[in-house]
């Protein structure tokens, strides 16, 4: 007969290995924050030329300004996923795992279907012209998709997830701020929870 | 529930199978292939003895053109699993009572 501690160890690590995706990398988050700030920081110079945080009337171009903006967040998004898709990939060679596993799609699809509708809802804003609750409408269903893509991969996601619900929520509240409870949301809390899970999981 | 040592999960990967079909509605031939990183003749052996005792269910089906089989757990093999982890479980339990007596 085996050891019981050990089967039980087996179990429990085929049962977590089957249902979570645990490729996702601490650095991936950070550098999405990275990438956050700095898009941030451009955006902000477009709308606020004269660095007064509250006057969108500075807009010089508003046309010309949304369409910078546009590119801005596609390449964001762009840069993001194939960071994202290559640090898990480089992460699951490391522990031997494979990244296309059934969790994985869970995971993938649970995160995506969100994200899809919220994709959805903005290309919607900019058709209407409500261009001041984008921010806090990204924020919102990003949240809304990690929350809901929590339970496929480690737990904590959920934080995560929850921290930007909330930004989203206040954002719609003051959309004059939008920008800056963005750059909390996507930037800085990226950064603090990329962080965090690097030192605890793959340090 | 009686806890039962099962000699059918002595072996580890029938044990790691079992594991997954508690947590997994169904799953495929080649993502148990995945996750256990074990080879074709290994596992389908296992497969076929957790069926013979009727621990499993097997289906197949074709994806596209490809075929496809995907296995899912019996009621008797989730019984004999609840069983048989709560034995390795009492067992742990009365080792850790008799060292702490010693």
């Amino acid at each position: 007969m085996t050891d019981p501690n050990e089967d039980l160890l087996e179990i429990k690590s085929m049962m977590a290995k089957s249902t979570r995706f645990l490729s996702l990398s601490g650095s991936s988050g950070v550098l999405l924050g990275i990438y956050a700030t700095g898009a941030s920081m451009l955006a902000y110079q477009w709308l606020y030329p004269e660095g007064v945080l509250d006057e969108l009337s500075n807009w010089l171009n508003p046309d010309e300004i949304v369409t910078r903006l546009i590119i801005l967040a596609s390449v964001l998004v762009f840069l993001s996923l194939s960071t994202s898709f290559l640090l898990s990939r480089k992460r699951a060679k490391k522990n031997s795992e494979k990244l296309w596993t059934p969790a994985g799609k869970r995971f993938l699809s649970a995160l995506f279907l969100p994200l899809l509708v919220g994709g959805g809802t903005i290309l919607a804003q900019l058709y209407t012209e409500n261009y001041t609750l984008i921010a806090g409408t990204s924020l919102i269903f990003y949240g809304l998709a990690l929350l809901n893509a929590a339970s496929f991969t480690v737990r904590s996601v959920r934080h995560l997830g929850m921290v930007q619900v909330i930004l989203g929520l206040i954002a719609h509240f003051y959309p004059e701020f939008s920008l800056l409870f963005w750059w909390v949301g996507f930037g800085l809390a990226h950064i603090v929870y990329g962080t965090i899970m690097y030192l605890k999981y793959e340090k | 529930m009686a806890a039962q040592y099962d000699k059918a999960f002595e072996n580890v990967i029938r044990l790691r199978v079992m594991s997954i079909l508690m947590v997994n509605e169904t799953y495929d031939f080649n993502s148990f292939k995945q996750v256990m990183e074990v080879t074709d003749g290994n596992l389908a052996t296992h497969l076929r003895k957790l069926e013979e005792k009727g621990f499993i269910r097997v289906s197949k089906s074709f994806i596209g053109r490809k075929p496809q089989t995907t296995y899912q757990a019996s009621k008797e093999g989730r019984n004999a699993f609840t069983e048989h982890l709560a034995f390795l479980e009492q067992l742990i339990k009365d080792n850790k009572t008799t060292s702490s007596k010693l």
